[in-house]
């Protein structure tokens, strides 16, 4: 069932029209990466759940309840930000009961929400310590964890992870995965990593331009994208693509030319392309394999092409 | 190529100029010059129209 929805959302900054009218549906306890170049919406788009935005046009909706003109305290989520946004002169435990003091909790519901909160975290030993005296990693797990307490219907998290070092990310990743096993709950997760994205996410949302150009698992993006630009921006190194002209098709089958004089036989589903068409065809880095000699009478079936000349460099 | 321990990477020179990226696991013993075949299974294969949609096709092209 649907937990979060996005309706047609759009925002404009000035005149520029920089969410483009956003549809998507977020299931329950699903973990939702929005991933895309700079520029193509992601954080505005976090932005705007969050209530940090104001939306031009559409509606929000999150667990049955119409957020969209609801205050950000109010909506339910709690967002995690890049750049943590601790409180420099506040323990850690304090920064984690921050907003819990500030509506008056009791006493001892703040003590068991800390405690679980730095018990997940592991946190424990430094719940007197102040920012400055953690690591990028423990600064993230506090920032992490002030969102934890706050018991949130929705976590949203920007970029959580970009300043960390590559072992560090890795180790946060695990962790936040972990986390979200353990909790159950929905978490919007952006980045422009596509390890992260591919690793992470349940389902990935791919944004280009302010709109969606592809929804779906991360396998299903990878291995059917709707589109080159899907096909382009996910995997490393990237996908290799050259313009080509397709030489025929018979019985459904197209037939096109590859480097270097071969052809590569595919059986079309549709009518969707014929004769003369300019197309692009695409092949990813680790598809290819790599032989000196001719292919065996078994591989028949694959297209082999003449051949190449490794580059020197 | 790169050399990254686990994988290599080969960047080859087709005809007409085209440069090729291809992954290999473990070290390759191609060197640099080599002159190497590559194959390529249909199926492994993504064909986009000139509008950079994808068009789709099914599973294996029968061998002739």
């Amino acid at each position: 069932m649907t937990y979060v929805s996005l309706e047609n959302i759009a925002k404009d900054f000035g005149t520029t029209r920089v969410i483009k009218g956003i549809d998507l549906s977020i299931e329950q306890g699903e973990f939702v990466v929005f991933v895309g170049p700079s520029g193509c919406g992601k954080s505005t788009l976090l932005r705007l759940i969050a209530g940090l935005e104001q939306m031009s046009e559409g509606r929000l909706v999150i667990d049955g309840r119409d957020m969209t003109a609801v205050d950000s305290a109010n909506r339910g989520v709690a967002m995690v930000f890049q750049s943590y946004a601790l409180y420099p002169h506040m323990t850690v435990a304090d920064n984690i009961t921050f907003g819990m003091r500030m509506n008056r909790v009791d006493k001892a519901i703040i003590a068991e929400r800390l405690e679980r909160a730095a018990t997940m975290l592991h946190l424990q030993p430094y719940l007197d310590r102040k920012p400055a005296h953690l690591s990028g990693g423990q600064r993230q797990r506090v920032a992490i964890g002030r969102a934890i307490v706050r018991d949130p219907s929705v976590f949203l998290f920007d970029e959580p992870l970009s300043n960390l070092d590559a072992a560090l990310r890795h180790e946060m990743r695990v962790e936040i995965l972990k986390l979200h096993k353990s909790l159950g709950s929905t978490m919007i997760y952006v980045t422009h990593d596509q390890v992260e994205a591919m690793t992470m996410a349940d389902k990935i949302v791919v944004l280009n331009g302010g709109h969606i150009e592809q929804v779906g698992s991360p396998l299903d993006l990878y291995l059917k994208p709707a589109n080159r630009f899907v096909a382009e921006f996910l995997g490393s190194p990237k996908i290799n693509c050259f313009e080509t002209v397709v030489q025929a098709v018979d019985k459904g089958v197209a037939i096109l030319p590859l480097p270097g004089g071969a052809t590569v036989s595919l059986p079309l589903d549709s009518a969707d392309i014929s004769k003369g068409d300019a197309v692009t065809l695409a092949i990813r880095p680790e598809h290819f394999v790599v032989g000196e000699t001719e292919p065996q009478k078994s591989k028949r079936r694959w297209s082999w092409w003449s051949t190449l000349v490794l580059k020197p460099c | 190529m790169e050399h990254l321990g686990a994988e290599t990477l080969l960047m080859l020179k087709t005809e007409g100029d085209i440069t090729l990226m291809v992954k290999v696991d473990g070290v390759s013993h191609v060197r640099s010059g080599d002159s190497v075949s590559l194959g390529v299974r249909p199926e492994a294969c993504q064909l986009f129209n000139a509008a950079g949609k994808t068009v789709v096709f099914s599973a294996i092209a029968s061998p002739e």
